[in-house]
Parts: C-alpha cells; sequence; structure tokens
C-alpha cells in the first residue's frame, strides 16, 4: 500500500467527526474521514432524538456556523417539540426525534457529496507522532495516510468495554469493534486518560407491544426548524410515543437481581453520568419512588426497533427480559437488543486548549466523548470548533475560541478545558452564567458575524440569515414608531385582548413589555403579519425582557474585559510573586488563555489574579523597553 | 466570579484611616465616577474644582440629611496616588458617621474597595515601582491571608451556621427552579412557584435579622451608644453628669439649656460606651432649639440604647415626644423620686406606662431616682452595664463589617426580587437570575467559591434519567 497525504485525517464518523470533516472542507480543506463503517455516518446510537434543553440551542449554534446537525434533525423530524415554552425566554429548547436511517443517509449523504472529502473504510490503529507533532495515522492493513492535522473523534471506541450482567464485550457499541491502539499510544505520551461509562436501554419489537395499555404522547402542530435553510413544514408525517410506567413488581426483580448488575459488582470501573442513572441506579438511590416513567419510542420507520427511553440497565439479558414484562404493554415484549453498559477512555479535557488542540501533542484535535462528553448535539458543537481550528492551523489563520456570552459551544469548551470533568459531561442551561443571552431564538445575532468573517456560509445562506436579521430591525422600528392613542376604539380592542386600557399614547413597544401582551396580538394594531416567529420571537423577547436583559449585558460587558486580557502560554508562575503552590500547580497545568479563564480555575484566588495582572505589566513594560531600545 | 470583576476602571472607595480610636477619618473614592458621586454626597461641590485644594463642604445622605461637615480634597486624574481621579473626604472621626458615609457612597455608585485595591492601581497606572508595588502586593496577599483567617475564625461561630441555613435554602430554591428548568421532560416534581415563593420567604426572614444586625454588630467593634433622651427639664444632663461623674454637661433649671447633643465614652470594659446627651424633645418656636431637637432625634435613631427619662413629679401632665424608631433597647428613668409623696404607690401606677404611654416594649426595667439626693444612680448604672453585657454575650449572629453587610444587603435584594417576581411571571429563568446574585453574595460573605453546587444538589434531590 502505498502513502498518500492529505490536509486533515478526521479519524470517526460520529456526530463529532461528521461536522470536523464538514467544517474543514468548507474552509477549502482536502478532508479525509477515517471510518469503520461508512454506513453509520453520523449514527445515533442512543436515543432518538436530537436537541432538548440546552442541545437545542447548540444544534441552532452549530447550524448558523455552518453546520449540518441541524438541517439533518428538521429533514428526518417525526415527532417535534419545543420544551420550557412558559418557563422563560432563555429555557426554551427544541427537540426532534428523528427517523434514526433517515438521519444517517442524510449525514452520508451531505458528506459523501462533499467534493473536499473522501472517505476511508478502515480503522486508525495509531497515530503518526514526530517531535511532538502528530503527522498522519496508521490504518489496519498497515498503510499510513499522512496530513497536516489529525482530528480524534473516537467517541466510546477508545478501550470500550460493552457489559451486559457478568459478561464483558470489546467494543464501543454493539455491532463495532474497539479502537485500542490510540488510547495507548496518548497515555505513552503523558496524556492522563480517564474511564468514564454510559449506558443504553433495551430496543423491542414493535408489534410484540400491546399498545392499547400505554398513553400515547404527541409532538407540537407548530414546527420551529433548526435550521433556516428547512422548509417551515414537517418534512415527514409525525408520529407518536407511548408512556407507560414500571411498578413495584419491575422493581423487585431488579433489587433481586442487583448482585448481578456490572454496576453493583464492581466489574464496571468507569464513572457514569448522574443525570442518566441506569434503571437498577435509579431503584436504589430513589427506593422510595414505587414508579418509573418510561418513553416508547419508535427509531424509524424503516424498522421494528422501539427505544425504551428511560430504562439504561446493564443487568443480564434473562432479567432484562422478565422485568420488562412487568411493564404495561410489555407483557409479552420480545427484546431486538438488549441494554447495556460501556466503558471506555477519554483524555482528561484539561489536557486540551480551548481551540481543542490536544496540549504538548501539535496538530492534533480532539472532539466528542474523548473529551468526557455525552450527547449528540456536545460531540456536533465540539467538532465544528476542532474542524474550523484544524483547517486554520492548516492554512496559518488565527484560532476560533468562541467566548461563553456568544454561545452554549463556547461554555462547553470552556469548561471542558478549564475545570474538566469526572463524569460524561452534558450540557445545561443552569451552566451558562448568560443563559439569558444564550437563547435560541438569538442564535443568529450572537454568531452570525463569526460565522461569515469564518467564511462558513454559503451565498445562499447568507443572504437569508441577513434577511432574518435585517426583518428584525425593521420590527423594531415599527414597534418603536407605531403609536396607540387613548381612543374608544383603541380601549375596546385592548379590552379584547385582555389587558387594561391606556391613559395617554404609547408606542407598541411599550405596549408589548405588559405581561399578559403577546406579539400576535398586535396585529390588532397593524403589526405586519408577514413576520413570522423565526423573526418576531427574538424582537418580542428583547423587548419584554429589556431590564434583565440589560443587567446581564452588564455582566457579559464585565466578563468580557477579564477574558480580554490574554495570558502568554509562557508565563512561568513558579516565578510569579504571591501565587500558593496548589495555584502555580493549576495554572501551570491549565494554561489559561486569558484572565477571565484564569479566574474560572477552581481554587485560584483573586490575589492571584492580581499577582498575575502585575506580571503580565511588568512583563509589557519590559517588552516595550526593550523595543524601543 | 471574581471579586476582582471590574479590575480598574470602577470607583472604589474605602475608608483609609485606622479604625477606631482616630480623631478624623477619611473616605478615599477613586476611578472614574469620583468627582461625580462626590457632588451627589456634597452638592456644594463646585462642578470642577482644582487638583489638591480642599474644599470644607456639608455632607448629605440621600435623603438630603446632613451626615457631617466635612474637608473634601479633589486629586485630578494622573495626580493622584493610585493616577486616577481621586477625592479623599475628612470627616470629625467616630465610626458611625464614618460608616454612614461609606454606605452613602456606595448608595451612589461605589464599589467598596477591596484590600491593596488603591496600591495595585497604583502600580497598574505606573505611580509606583516594582519593589513598591511587590511589597505592597505581599502585605496585602498576607494581610488577606490574615483577614480570611480572622473571618473564619467569626464565621465558626453562630453567625456561620445561620449564613450556612441561608446558602442552603437559597441553594434549595435554585435547584428546584433549575430542575424545572433543565429536566422539565424527566418524571419528577419539583416545588411549585408558590412552594419556591414560601422557602424564599424563608430565606427572607433569615437574612433581614442579619443585616439588621450590622447595627449591633457594629456595637461590637466600636461601642454600644446610649443615648439620654426625654422631655426637657426631666434632668437628662443630670443623669449624663451623674453616670459620668463630671460636670461635663451644663445643667440649669431653664428648658432647653441643652441645645446640642454631646458625647463622651464613659468606660471601656472591653466594649466602650457612649453616652450621649440630647436636647429636650418638646414643640418649640425657637428656631435654633428645634435644629438641636431635629439633631438629637437622629442621635435617638442611630443609637443602640435609649434612657428615657421622666419627671416623676411631673410626668402625668406632660406629651412625651419619643422619636421612632427608638433603638431597640430602652430604659425607662423616673427622676426627681425626692418630690414623689407615696414612693410604692407611685411604682405601682407607672407599672404599665411603658406599653401604655410611651408605646414602647412592657418589659421596658424602669428606675427610680433622684438625681438630686444621688438616689438611685447606682442602680441604673449598673443594669446599663449588664444589658451592654449580655448584648455581647448572646448567642446570635452579628454582622460586624460594613463589606459583609454590604454583601447580605444585596443577598436580601435578590430574595426580595424573586419573591416578587414569581407573582408577576412563570419565567423561571428570570427567577433564577436573582437569585442567583442572592447566592453569589452570600459566597462573597462566605468566602466560598461558586461552582456546581446547584446540579450537585439537583441531581441528589431528584431521579433523573433518560
Amino acid at each position: 500500500m502505498g502513502s498518500k497525504h492529505t490536509d486533515i485525517i478526521v479519524v470517526g464518523g460520529g456526530h463529532a467527526g461528521v461536522e470536523a470533516a464538514a467544517a474543514s472542507a468548507r474552509l477549502g480543506c482536502n478532508v479525509i474521514l477515517v471510518t469503520t463503517r461508512r454506513d453509520r455516518l453520523g449514527f445515533m446510537s442512543c436515543n432518538p432524538s436530537i436537541g432538548g434543553l440546552a442541545k437545542g440551542n447548540i444544534v441552532r449554534e452549530v447550524d448558523v456556523l455552518g453546520g449540518i446537525m441541524g438541517m439533518a434533525a428538521d429533514q428526518t423530524c417525526v415527532q417535534f417539540k419545543r420544551l420550557n415554552s412558559r418557563k422563560g425566554p432563555a429555557v426554551r429548547g427544541s427537540r426532534a426525534q428523528c427517523d434514526k436511517d433517515l438521519y444517517c443517509d442524510t449525514i452520508r449523504d451531505v458528506i459523501t457529496k462533499h467534493n473536499n472529502i473522501s472517505i476511508v473504510e478502515s480503522e486508525a490503529k495509531s497515530l503518526v507522532i514526530e517531535n511532538d507533532m502528530v503527522c498522519g495515522v496508521v490504518l489496519e492493513d498497515g498503510s499510513t495516510i499522512s496530513s497536516t492535522v489529525v482530528i480524534l473523534t473516537t467517541g466510546t471506541f477508545m478501550r470500550g468495554v460493552m457489559h451486559i450482567g457478568t459478561k464483558r464485550i470489546e467494543g464501543g457499541r454493539v455491532g463495532d469493534k474497539a479502537t485500542v491502539g490510540i488510547s495507548d499510544q496518548l497515555a505513552a505520551q503523558g496524556f492522563n486518560v480517564l474511564r468514564l461509562k454510559t449506558g443504553t436501554p433495551p430496543r423491542l419489537k414493535r408489534d410484540s407491544i400491546d399498545w392499547s395499555k400505554t398513553t400515547p404522547q404527541f409532538g407540537d402542530k407548530d414546527f420551529f426548524p433548526f435550521s433556516q435553510r428547512s422548509q417551515k413544514a414537517f418534512y415527514l408525517p409525525q408520529v407518536a410515543c407511548y408512556l407507560s410506567y414500571t411498578n413495584e413488581r419491575t422493581h423487585d426483580i431488579i433489587r433481586a437481581n442487583l448482585h448481578l448488575s456490572p454496576m453493583f459488582t464492581g466489574q464496571i470501573e468507569g464513572q457514569g453520568p448522574r443525570y442518566c442513572p441506569s434503571i437498577e441506579d435509579k431503584v436504589t438511590r430513589f427506593a422510595e419512588k414505587i414508579s418509573h416513567q418510561t418513553f416508547l419510542e419508535p427509531e424509524g420507520a424503516r424498522t421494528d426497533s422501539i427505544y425504551l427511553q428511560g430504562i439504561s440497565t446493564s443487568l443480564p439479558e434473562g432479567v432484562q427480559e422478565q422485568f420488562l414484562r412487568t411493564i404495561p404493554g410489555l407483557e409479552s415484549v420480545e427484546i431486538l437488543r438488549h441494554g447495556y453498559a460501556v466503558e471506555y477512555d477519554c483524555i482528561e479535557p484539561t489536557q486540551i486548549w480551548p481551540t481543542l488542540e490536544a496540549r504538548g501533542l501539535n496538530n492534533l484535535y480532539l472532539a466528542g466523548q474523548i473529551n468526557g462528553t455525552s450527547g449528540y448535539e456536545e460531540a456536533a458543537g465540539q467538532g465544528l470548533v476542532a474542524g474550523v481550528n484544524a483547517a486554520h492551523r492548516a492554512q496559518g489563520k488565527e484560532p476560533l475560541i468562541l467566548g461563553r456570552d456568544e454561545a452554549y459551544i463556547g461554555v462547553l469548551v470552556d469548561d471542558l478545558v478549564t475545570k474538566g470533568t469526572r463524569e460524561p459531561y452534558r450540557m445545561f442551561t443552569s451552566r451558562a452564567e448568560h443563559r439569558l443571552h444564550l437563547r435560541e431564538d438569538n442564535t443568529i445575532e450572537r454568531l452570525f458575524s463569526r460565522a461569515d468573517q469564518l467564511g462558513l456560509l454559503d451565498d445562499e445562506y447568507k443572504e437569508r440569515l441577513s434577511y432574518i436579521l435585517e426583518s428584525r430591525e425593521k420590527l423594531r422600528e415599527q414597534l418603536t414608531a407605531k403609536k396607540i392613542s387613548p381612543t374608544y376604539e383603541t380601549q375596546k380592542k385592548l379590552e379584547k385582548i385582555g389587558t387594561p386600557g391606556i391613559l395617554k399614547q404609547i408606542s407598541l413597544k411599550e405596549l408589548l413589555r405588559r405581561n399578559e401582551v403577546e406579539f400576535r396580538m398586535l396585529q390588532e394594531f397593524g403589526v405586519d403579519v408577514e413576520f413570522g416567529e423565526d423573526v418576531f420571537e427574538a424582537v418580542e423577547v428583547d423587548i419584554k425582557y429589556e431590564g434583565y436583559i440589560e443587567r446581564q449585558n452588564e455582566l457579559i460587558r464585565i466578563a468580557r474585559k477579564l477574558e480580554n486580557v490574554k495570558i502568554p502560554s509562557d508565563v512561568p508562575y513558579q516565578s510569579i510573586r504571591g501565587l500558593s503552590r496548589e495555584e502555580v500547580e493549576k495554572l501551570t497545568k491549565i494554561k489559561p488563555l486569558s484572565i477571565g479563564q484564569a479566574q474560572r480555575i477552581s481554587g485560584v484566588n483573586p490575589s492571584a489574579i492580581q499577582a498575575i495582572l502585575v506580571y503580565l505589566k511588568l512583563h509589557k513594560d519590559a517588552a516595550h523597553a526593550n523595543r524601543h531600545r | 466570579m471574581s471579586r476582582y470583576v471590574d479590575l480598574v476602571d470602577d470607583t472604589i472607595c474605602a475608608i483609609i484611616t485606622a479604625p477606631g480610636k482616630a480623631g478624623v477619618s477619611v473616605h478615599r473614592v477613586s476611578g472614574p465616577s469620583a468627582l461625580k458621586i462626590s457632588q451627589k454626597i456634597s452638592p456644594k461641590f463646585p462642578k470642577a474644582p482644582e487638583s489638591h485644594r480642599a474644599y470644607f463642604l456639608q455632607l448629605m445622605d440621600r435623603n438630603g440629611h446632613p451626615i457631617d461637615e466635612a474637608l473634601v480634597t479633589y486629586f485630578s486624574q494622573g495626580k493622584s496616588f493610585t493616577g486616577d481621579e481621586t477625592v479623599e473626604i475628612s470627616t470629625h472621626g467616630g465610626p458611625a458617621i464614618a460608616n454612614k458615609l461609606l454606605a452613602e457612597l456606595v448608595h451612589f455608585g461605589c464599589r467598596p474597595a477591596e484590600r491593596g485595591e488603591f496600591s495595585f492601581r497604583a502600580f497598574y497606572n505606573g505611580k509606583i515601582d516594582l519593589v513598591q508595588a511587590e511589597g505592597i502586593l505581599g502585605l496585602v496577599n498576607s494581610e488577606t491571608e490574615a483577614a480570611r483567617k480572622m473571618s473564619l475564625r467569626q464565621l465558626k461561630g453562630h453567625l456561620s451556621s445561620t449564613l450556612h441555613v441561608i446558602e442552603e435554602t437559597i441553594i434549595r430554591v435554585l435547584a428546584q427552579l433549575e430542575a424545572s428548568i433543565d429536566f422539565s421532560t424527566e418524571d419528577i416534581e419539583p416545588f411549585s412557584l408558590q412552594q419556591i415563593q414560601e422557602l424564599i420567604e424563608k430565606g427572607v426572614s433569615l437574612v433581614t435579622p442579619l443585616v439588621e444586625s450590622f447595627q449591633r454588630g457594629r456595637v461590637i467593634s466600636e461601642g454600644l451608644r446610649v443615648v439620654i433622651c426625654g422631655p426637657p427639664n426631666a434632668g437628662k444632663s443630670s443623669l449624663y453628669n451623674a453616670i459620668l461623674g463630671t460636670d461635663r454637661a451644663i445643667v440649669s433649671a431653664t428648658p432647653g439649656t441643652t441645645r446640642d447633643f454631646i458625647e463622651t465614652t464613659y468606660r471601656d470594659f472591653g466594649l466602650p460606651i457612649k453616652i450621649v446627651d440630647t436636647a429636650g424633645l418638646r414643640e418649640t418656636q425657637d428656631e435654633i432649639e428645634e435644629q438641636g431637637i431635629q439633631r438629637s432625634v437622629r442621635q435617638i435613631e442611630d443609637a443602640d440604647l435609649a434612657l428615657i427619662i421622666l419627671d416623676g413629679s411631673d410626668y402625668a401632665n406632660k406629651v412625651v415626644r419619643l422619636p421612632t424608631p427608638l433603638p431597640n433597647q430602652t430604659i425607662l428613668v423616673f427622676n426627681k423620686m425626692d418630690l414623689v409623696s407615696n414612693g410604692e404607690q407611685f411604682k405601682e401606677q407607672v407599672r404599665d406606662y411603658p406599653k401604655t404611654m410611651l408605646d414602647i416594649q412592657q418589659d421596658t426595667p424602669i428606675f427610680f431616682c433622684s438625681i438630686k439626693k444621688d438616689e438611685g444612680i447606682k442602680q441604673i448604672t449598673k443594669k446599663l452595664e449588664e444589658l451592654c453585657l449580655v448584648d455581647v454575650d448572646q448567642n446570635e449572629s452579628l454582622i460586624t463589617q460594613y463589606r459583609q453587610a454590604d454583601h447580605l444587603e444585596k443577598a436580601l435584594l435578590g430574595l426580595k426580587k424573586a419573591h416578587q417576581l414569581i407573582t408577576q411571571t412563570t419565567s423561571y429563568d428570570l427567577i433564577a437570575i436573582d437569585m442567583q446574585e442572592s447566592l453569589h453574595a452570600i459566597y462573597a460573605v462566605l468566602g466560598k467559591e461558586f461552582d456546581d453546587q446547584v446540579l450537585d444538589r439537583v441531581f441528589k434531590e431528584f431521579c433523573i434519567g433518560k
């Protein structure tokens, strides 16, 4: 086998891998995507949904940054929900249940059709490393591909081990092999490797379920697509999910068999996520709860497979069958695939730069579960950042670091590289201190100019997004300019929409500030109805919550100042006076790029920040003096 | 969130003289709004003052009440210690006035300075060199450490447990809110907004006494202020002199002799006691006397204990004008008992007097004396000392530092805003913003870092999982 060269190699074709490949390719790099299975590009290994709280925001961010996840989710959506629609503007989140097969098809289509991406179906055995620099990968057939940059998105495949009962099977996912070499190689290079655990519930055969004993749950009537490239109507017929519950009998069986669960026998060492406990965990930790809900979610039109949301388990096959059959509707259920737990290696993410480049091993970028995260959306967001930065590295351009005040993706990356993680990291809205600003509705405002500057958008999409921004501007002007006066007619209309009359002339903007007034009601007063929700929601939220948003903006302004004070990566912390040993250790390890990042490291005190500021000031003055000598 | 949030371009203030005994205390206000803020607190300060010139000015609080007369010196940008625009305000000493001024400065937009922050800015602006800077920085660090240890020691007591209950309450509210937000699709039952509101009420009821205790907490570090008040000619100045054992106050039979308050430190047994004599409280046409009465009223409001003295031989016919609010602690004294014919019967008659006539606490101790005959004074001084001692020993949470009080006020404000918001909206995210501000403020007092406490609580309390 000969050796070929490319700009960028992406190892792995999951949600991180495909976004990384697509982003690098869009920026003009030649990309080789190495995956063990071409048919599983963008495969949804676990639940059949894209989005959710905070995650939906990430999908929209990925989309405005030119990513592919949003589009694919829109096109394959079989049930759509806007969550938390009445719990506050900042915490609304869109979730699409997708047809898994179609989703895969859609992603594969985008990737394979891209001129700059070629797919190599093989396993990456090891990295080629020269002088602390990665310059290619070795494939399972022994051949080598050399490249300027490598992006690793190996998911749960690094030393992946699946557990069902006392059985251990090597592999990162049922039907797929594990990758062993790279993990050992990274450990040998001095990287701290963590062991994490996750799990997946059983998949059930559709026609073995007695649906009459379950309660159907429908999605929203209105579609609020992730991508502005998508049409406003559903692409596919919408389906229901079905709700059922466990009961005391279920729990008794689980309790009686706990000794067979690898979670409880000590067979699994990896740390599992607290937000996604197995049913054995739930039954043990919340023993007083006599029933747990479970959603039966169809995985797609082409398959019989039903995903049993809420019942992740690694109990032996026989036990799974036994307890499942106590759940109403599942009395004679047939299991297509049993639930299992999977343990895998990840790199302790504090060893990664905020660009997602591995520290100490240049030209290697990491994204997705290998960085300790969980979730399709978290993976996609990182994939996009890694893809852009890999391309910029290959092209010698400035790196991209999204701020915590710009995007959930910024929060995600900053949390990982600054604080690390002990469990698979999932995004929550509460992780974002500026969440009132990181809304779904203003994603374009937040990220359009970034995307445009980076060159991530094609002309058509650029135009579309600019158009929306302009429409919002127009609407804002209209609402400020249009006034209503306390005439008889006006008061009647106000009464009709259920709000008190006015005493003097006010603008529609002022009227909209009232709690009980919604944008749609303003049509009574001649606001253009052509503005769809994708236009007016952002405007409405900005007006209604102006006071809180201004407070948030002030906090962002203050935080920005700290972010803007940059710290060179070669600062010798051990020689700065006034730092404690613990502080020196942490700062040296994490190498914060800004004062903002430094003060987020736990255990770094304000006095240390002062000391660093003094050092930086002296350093700058000295450098300045030298230049002018 | 860092306490050094704003780096170097907001306006900071602090008392830069040593606390306590000094005759003069100096406040430094430094930063871009130093002049603007100083003009708010001393309205007659010139629009464009000369640098390095001291102006003699009246200081006014936010309600337009005079605080004190002061020398106010302006230092233009580049020509001050810090290098930033600076105003230094010298007042007549006395911690009460100093703290009052500090509170007003913060009200008008200053941030209380961190330790060493003036020096830090001086260095940052090139006003002091590296050696000085490193020296100061080292000092600041060691001072910070000492201060940290000191507050830790302080936080070990009763105050600490109160603060932790408050922290716990706020985290609980936030956990409920966040669970409702981030896990709304899960099979969990977080509190309803109404239940959350009740929890917030609990928080308010915990923080409020702490904020109020600042007044009392001040007592420990600065001593107790005892004010003698009552109608004219009841013998206030005589009692004042009797307690002090001097002729400090002028005594005369003419009502309204004491036109202004005077104060003296009475005794310092660990806890200094300041005794303040005031002008007699009565309706008057005399403008000067009325001014004196107004000043006395403010003294009474600021005091920790009020000694109310009445003329035992003549109390029944007089309307007693007492200012509100009175200090929590009161003592009632009937003077001129030598002129009362049946002492025992008299005592019986006035038993309910505090409640029925003065509208002060029923259990207010009542004393009977004749200053003229030097009878009954000892009992009063004994009681006074006793009360002062009890005040310190009481097993309750006291706030003693201005910074703590400032943070706690912010915490209380956050709680109150959240409480009010719940009645108007179901926006959990907005309610959470106010609660987070509250939690940050509590953490600033506790010196704790804000991390994953809320999420940790959510996972502990709720069964969450897909």
